[in-house]
């Protein structure tokens, strides 16, 4: 596999397969990120080629001081932020997708149902996270990323990362604890 | 025991935030994604002097640095053997040229034609030139030096050997040469450089011997004849460009 600084070094001399390679090796990951901060396909899709065309804007004056992937989970972060504080973005907020359901071939019904019901409640529960905390559980839990490259990607120290996900994850397991306390009551509900 | 339940607990964390999953986008979708985003990559540098030349003539610059070693090493041994036979040897200077001239040419459409020998036509198309402008861009550096060769050998043999007449110029070395290549250029066109190349070789070869061997008498034609066939093999060449232009070099390969 080729390095990610080659490929860089090939982009910035003007080489368009190795930006197809670079944006093939990361789309996933970025775009799994940007869906989970924003919980909208359509958004997150426009968001991912946003923050793609940022790394290429910037690139020539992008110097090597950490990783790529850092760096370009920085874009991603920032780019975020900025939308999530844009007006348009607030009016068009999770509206589509939290309605959505996903439904996969040879599924019952109440599984679906049940499983779209814990996707919405795992959802909302992130999205209700201040956003320094969102970003820290996503890049944790879902990225699989180390202390100090969160830190890294949110230009913060490695403590300061800890105590956000030690204050996020507190948050997410009162409201697991809480959905919990429902599951019986809305079982005895739909006996009824 | 505590630490049985914290685990527990750990997994069963997991296990909830793992319920929100990813929808991705379909791959075409990914793909619209790349093509808006070939605008956004930088420029290539251009040195300050290449900015005024023609396209053709930049992309031969580039194409230069990337030719192969046998490229080069069949140019320095067509100079050397040339320098050799007829310098050191005293051999017929016209014979050597005739037999000589089109070596580092044949050679050097393996090297033209290679990536779509190789397959690799598809990862040049995703390049900023076409692959018609690259395959022009290596024809033009292989003939362009392939003539500074041929010119430098000519003036050390006339000033060394044996002064150079047009006429015989003309017969043994134009006429051989644009032949030869313009034939060479035909069967790389048609199909695999890797066999074009060995067949005008050995088509070369047998040429050679004939004329050295029998002892041919080529100015027996009138010197019209000769430079009409010299015209005809100069606009087979002119016309195999074009079909290079428009993209048609690789239309009974395979």
């Amino acid at each position: 596999m080729i390095p990610d600084h080659e490929l860089l070094k090939e982009i910035k001399a003007g080489s368009h397969t190795a930006m197809e390679v670079l944006v093939k090796r990361y789309y996933k990951p970025i775009y799994a990120f940007i869906y989970r901060k924003t919980g909208n396909k359509e958004n997150a899709y426009d968001m991912t080629q946003d923050v793609f065309i940022k790394m290429l804007k910037h690139l020539p004056s992008y110097q090597e001081r950490g990783s790529f992937k850092s760096w370009l989970y920085t874009l991603a972060v920032n780019h975020c932020h900025d939308q999530f504080r844009s007006k348009a973005f607030q009016a068009s907020k999770m509206t589509e997708e939290l309605g959505e359901n996903r439904v996969s071939q040879g599924d019952s019904i109440p599984y679906i149902f049940e499983k779209n019901e814990k996707r919405k409640e795992v959802m909302g529960a992130i999205l209700s996270l201040p956003s320094y905390q969102s970003d820290a559980i996503i890049l944790k839990y879902y990225h699989d990323m180390k202390i100090r490259e969160i830190a890294e990607i949110m230009d913060t120290n490695e403590s300061t990362v800890k105590s956000r996900l030690r204050q996020g994850m507190e948050k997410l397991k009162a409201i697991l604890q809480r959905s919990e306390e429902h599951v019986p009551s809305k079982k005895q509900s739909s006996r009824k | 025991m505590s630490r049985q339940k914290n685990n527990h607990q750990e997994n069963e964390w997991i296990d909830w935030l793992s319920e929100y999953s990813i929808e991705y986008p379909d791959g075409e979708k990914i793909e619209d994604t790349i093509f808006a985003l070939h605008a956004y990559v930088p420029e290539r540098k251009k040195q300050r002097f290449l900015k005024k030349l023609p396209l053709i003539v930049q992309n031969a610059f580039h194409e230069s640095l990337n030719m192969s070693r046998t490229f080069w090493a069949a140019n320095l041994i067509h100079l050397m053997a040339g320098l050799l036979f007829v310098v050191y040897l005293g051999g017929d200077p016209f014979l050597s040229l005739f037999v000589l001239a089109p070596i580092p040419f044949i050679i050097g459409l393996l090297d033209v034609f290679r990536s779509r020998d190789e397959g690799m036509i598809e990862l040049e198309l995703s390049f900023r030139y076409s692959h018609s402008q690259v395959i022009l861009a290596r024809l033009g550096i292989v003939g362009a030096f392939n003539l500074a060769c041929n010119l430098l050998l000519w003036s050390v043999f006339h000033l060394f050997a044996e002064p150079v007449l047009l006429m015989e110029m003309l017969i043994y070395w134009a006429v051989p040469y644009t032949l030869m290549i313009a034939m060479c250029l035909f069967l790389s066109l048609a199909f695999k450089s890797i066999f074009a190349a060995p067949v005008s070789l050995a088509m070369l070869f047998i040429l050679g011997m004939a004329a050295s061997q029998f002892d041919i008498d080529y100015k027996a034609l009138p010197g019209p004849a000769w430079l009409a066939v010299f015209l005809a093999a100069l606009f087979a060449l002119y016309l195999e460009v074009n079909f290079i232009k428009r993209g048609r070099y690789h239309e009974f390969s395979r």
